[in-house]
């Protein structure tokens, strides 16, 4: 067979594959294909995770001792805080009992392992676990993503820093935006009118609005650029934690 | 030659599709389409094939792009043989930045910069490997 020949069958089998998988005619093949990825894909992400945190502590040595006082800092500024608290949710309980206010509706969850991250991350929950497209993916109350492909045990979850992602949000002092993810590396807030105030170090939370709950922390404004001619100005957000090095997340399943 | 090529491959796949955003398995596959002439199109679908399995992809996509990607090279013979290390590596870097574009939303001069070092190693790596196995095959 000439060289050609195999390479139009392959082409044309390439062709059968994406059509029939689009149709979704394949789905019965990616459930046990699923069973045998998840254990090895979570045993290359587990080990990256070690090897990468070894790394860091060699590189990171110098900030170890700030973070060590650090640590004793915010533990002491935790136990006050754990005091307010305490105090706080007593008087909360008193005010709804005296309101007769209804309890905030509680949000449905589905933890999943995650297995991978390289354009999107991956976790080991999918259909069968109730998984569908385009729900919002949490940690705790920071937004995560959302889902975007999900086959019967598997699910990837396009996270802020991609381009794709467009976010309603707005900011702690109620300036509205869009956030939107750049280079799969850094996240802006954009659409921000001119007339409108930003601050450093204000927090950016989704506003509810694109199917996503509302009051999801999504970082704080690093750097703010403003351009006259431009009728948006732009901010530059950090997210609050490194989406690598996420193992566990959970995916709302009802709002 | 075919069980390093089979290691490479799903070492490759699986560094892409679970730890790294970088298109990995298109560069291995360019720079072995200039060397694995006679399974260079079983090579590249069998690779974008794994690659579509692991990242949860639409089956085919990667398929179709590294075997029309490889398919250039091999019509190209002329121009894009290892002799011609520059043309190598200017069709290498357009295929990189026309996947990244695609299926990673990101091109990043970074991005650029390493595809290109790491296509040159493996340029250079695929040229030892080959000469060494054709050497070995006209001993025997």
């Amino acid at each position: 067979m000439s060289v050609y020949r195999l390479s139009y069958i392959l082409l044309g089998l390439s062709l059968l594959l994406f059509f029939l998988d689009t149709l979704g005619m394949l789905n019965f093949v990616k459930e046990p294909v699923d069973s045998v990825v998840i254990p090895v894909k979570s045993a290359v992400y587990d080990t990256w995770a070690l090897v990468k945190g070894a790394g860091n502590v060699v590189w990171e040595y110098k900030d170890i001792k700030n973070i060590a006082d650090q640590r004793s800092k915010l533990a002491k500024e935790n136990e006050e805080l754990k005091r307010k608290v305490f105090d706080l949710t007593g008087e909360n309980a008193a005010m709804r009992h005296q309101l007769g206010a209804p309890l905030p509706p509680t949000l449905g969850f589905i933890p999943g392992n995650v297995i991978g991250k390289s354009r999107y991350l991956e976790v080991s929950v999918g259909e069968k676990d109730g998984v569908k497209k385009d729900m919002t993916v949490v940690d705790g109350t920071i937004f995560i993503g959302k889902t975007v492909n999900v086959s019967p045990l598997r699910s990837s979850i396009i996270l802020p820093t991609d381009s794709d992602l467009k976010i309603p949000a707005k900011t702690s002092r109620g300036t509205e935006g869009t956030v939107i993810g750049e280079f799969g590396s850094s996240v802006l807030l954009d659409k921000v009118l001119q007339k409108d105030q930003l601050f450093l170090n204000d927090q950016v939370v989704t506003t509810g609005a694109g199917g996503y709950p509302p009051n999801l922390l999504i970082g704080k404004i690093t750097h703010i650029s403003a351009d006259d001619v431009s009728p948006y100005k732009q901010a530059a957000i950090e997210p609050p934690l490194d989406y690598g090095r996420e193992q566990t997340v959970f995916i709302v399943s009802s709002l | 030659m075919k069980f390093f090529l089979i290691f490479f491959i799903i070492l490759g796949a699986l560094l892409e599709s679970t730890v790294i955003s970088f298109p990995v398995m298109l560069i291995v596959i360019v720079t072995l389409s200039t060397y694995a002439e006679e399974n260079v199109f079983l090579w590249a679908f069998l690779a974008g094939f794994l690659l579509d399995i692991l990242t949860l992809r639409t089956l085919g996509v990667d398929s179709l792009f590294f075997l029309a990607s490889s398919m250039v090279v091999v019509r190209y013979k002329k121009i894009l043989h290892p002799g011609r290390f520059l043309y190598q590596l200017a069709y290498l870097l357009i295929v990189y930045s026309l996947y990244s574009f695609i299926f990673y939303r990101q091109l990043t001069v970074p991005g650029i910069v390493s595809a290109g070092i790491f296509g040159v190693v493996l340029l250079i790596l695929f040229e030892r490997l080959f000469a060494f196995e054709n050497k070995r095959k006209l001993t025997v």
